[in-house]
């Protein structure tokens, strides 16, 4: 005989508004919550109770330095400038190259370099552009119905994509959507975004290794500002081919 | 203008149009809380503080994404600051020895007299429930339930860093959520 608790998860929901199931608990916390009202209610009463915790904490206040460099920062952003307090790369580079005939010898070395370079470039892009195609990579869910889809469009390099994602529910403010490159038992976040009202959202995607390096894409449901690793259901994902 | 008087939630709006005062009336209300919540997961000052301006950074950026449908103002701060400082804490520490959460004692809480206005009494209020229902927990309970929560820490992690059985671990941080759910529905101290 099974007893109520082994039917239900109202035992791992205490855990789960803590975040200390492991990923296989998690998961099945995950996926029965989405059809059980009975543990829904469960898990909103403990999730109150989580939300308070912070509260409970022995408070401190943070220097007073904080604040006038946050200050200055959202001025700074609002502004649309920034002014760094100690000299810029490009600052000190002006400095040395303020005498008249370094400047000019060091511009003509310059202009030299950078053409043969330029050249050397346009040639190697030029043959592999013939070579190798853009490639497209479709995002679907396979375990459900939803209507939500994305596409990759990846480089003919293969070194940067533009992600386009369609009808992906509006997440809460406490979450927001992680892109994953998948690579054997390897995950690395290519960052996080919102959607829209209407569920749209386009993201460049770029990584360390190339893009076509790559097994798969995935998409998962992360806490805001994203996670380490992927620890919310995977609403989205596709095969990377070579 | 005087923000003082305004709510958490209007406080937001006036941030999402580039309001820089209302964003520094937020952090008055609430730096105090983020701080706290970073420094208690990275036992770091300094990190405590960095986390502290992203979290309001990132406040300044996403403000027209909060909705209060879904929660409060301060709950959605301090779970940003909570995920942020967890991260930072995951890739800065390699073992969970000597990990503790500091709970603030009911008796000796730092709280403000004279609150004028709604948003500072309806904190107070919250701050004192829910100290006073953790103040009730064993502390073995208590213990477990910050590790988990503000650390980070799994099961299997809290039961390697506290040297006791798995089952006994879980069995702690359940009895302590539904203890400290079930103080919550009762009477409540004033």
């Amino acid at each position: 005989m099974v007893a109520e608790n082994d039917l239900h998860v109202l035992d791992l929901l205490p855990a789960y508004v803590l975040d200390a199931l492991n990923i296989g608990e998690f998961n099945r916390v995950v996926e029965h919550l989405a059809g059980c009202a009975a543990c829904q209610a469960e898990y909103l009463s403990l999730q109150k109770i989580a939300d308070e915790l912070p509260l409970a904490l022995r408070q401190s206040a943070p220097p007073g330095r904080v604040k006038a460099s946050l200050m200055q920062a959202i001025h700074e952003r609002k502004a649309g400038t920034r002014h760094p307090t100690g000299l810029t790369f490009w600052q000190k580079l002006g400095r040395i190259f303020s005498r008249p005939l370094i400047t000019a010898g060091a511009a003509l070395i310059l202009i030299l370099a950078v053409s043969n370079v330029w050249l050397l470039n346009q040639n190697r892009r030029l043959s592999e552009l013939s070579n190798q195609p853009w490639q497209v990579v479709t995002l679907v869910n396979p375990e459900t119905s939803s209507s939500a889809s994305g596409i990759l469009i990846i480089d003919s390099m293969g070194q940067k994509g533009t992600l386009l994602v369609d009808n992906l529910a509006a997440l809460g403010s406490a979450q927001q959507y992680q892109v994953w490159l998948i690579r054997s038992s390897e995950r690395v976040s290519a960052g996080v975004f919102s959607v829209n009202q209407q569920g749209h959202a386009s993201l460049i995607i770029q990584a360390s290794d190339p893009l076509t390096n790559y097994e798969a894409i995935g998409i998962s449901v992360e806490p805001f500002g994203g996670s380490i690793n992927p620890t919310g259901a995977r609403v989205l994902d596709g095969t990377i081919g070579h | 203008m005087d923000y003082s008087g305004l709510s958490d939630e209007m406080l937001l709006r006036l941030i999402a149009h580039s309001d820089e005062s209302a964003l520094s009336e937020l952090y008055d209300r609430y730096s105090r809380l983020v701080y706290s919540v970073a420094l208690n997961t990275l036992s770091d000052p300094a990190q405590a503080e960095e986390v502290t301006q992203d979290v309001f950074e990132r406040v300044w950026e996403k403000a027209q994404t909060f909705s209060a449908e879904e929660g409060r103002v301060v709950t959605w701060l301090s779970s940003i600051a909570r995920h942020r400082s967890i991260d930072m804490f995951r890739r800065s520490r390699t073992h969970h020895e000597d990990l503790q959460v500091a709970w603030q004692d009911i008796e000796l809480a730092d709280l403000r007299d004279g609150h004028n206005v709604e948003w500072e009494a309806d904190l107070e209020r919250r701050q004192k429930r829910i100290r006073w229902a953790v103040s009730q927990l064993p502390v073995e309970q208590k213990m477990a339930v910050g590790m988990a929560f503000f650390l980070g820490l799994s099961h299997p992690e809290i039961a390697q860093a506290l040297g006791e059985p798995l089952g006994t671990v879980k069995t702690r941080i359940r009895l302590g959520m539904q203890k400290l759910r079930l103080l919550l529905q009762d009477e409540q101290p004033e």
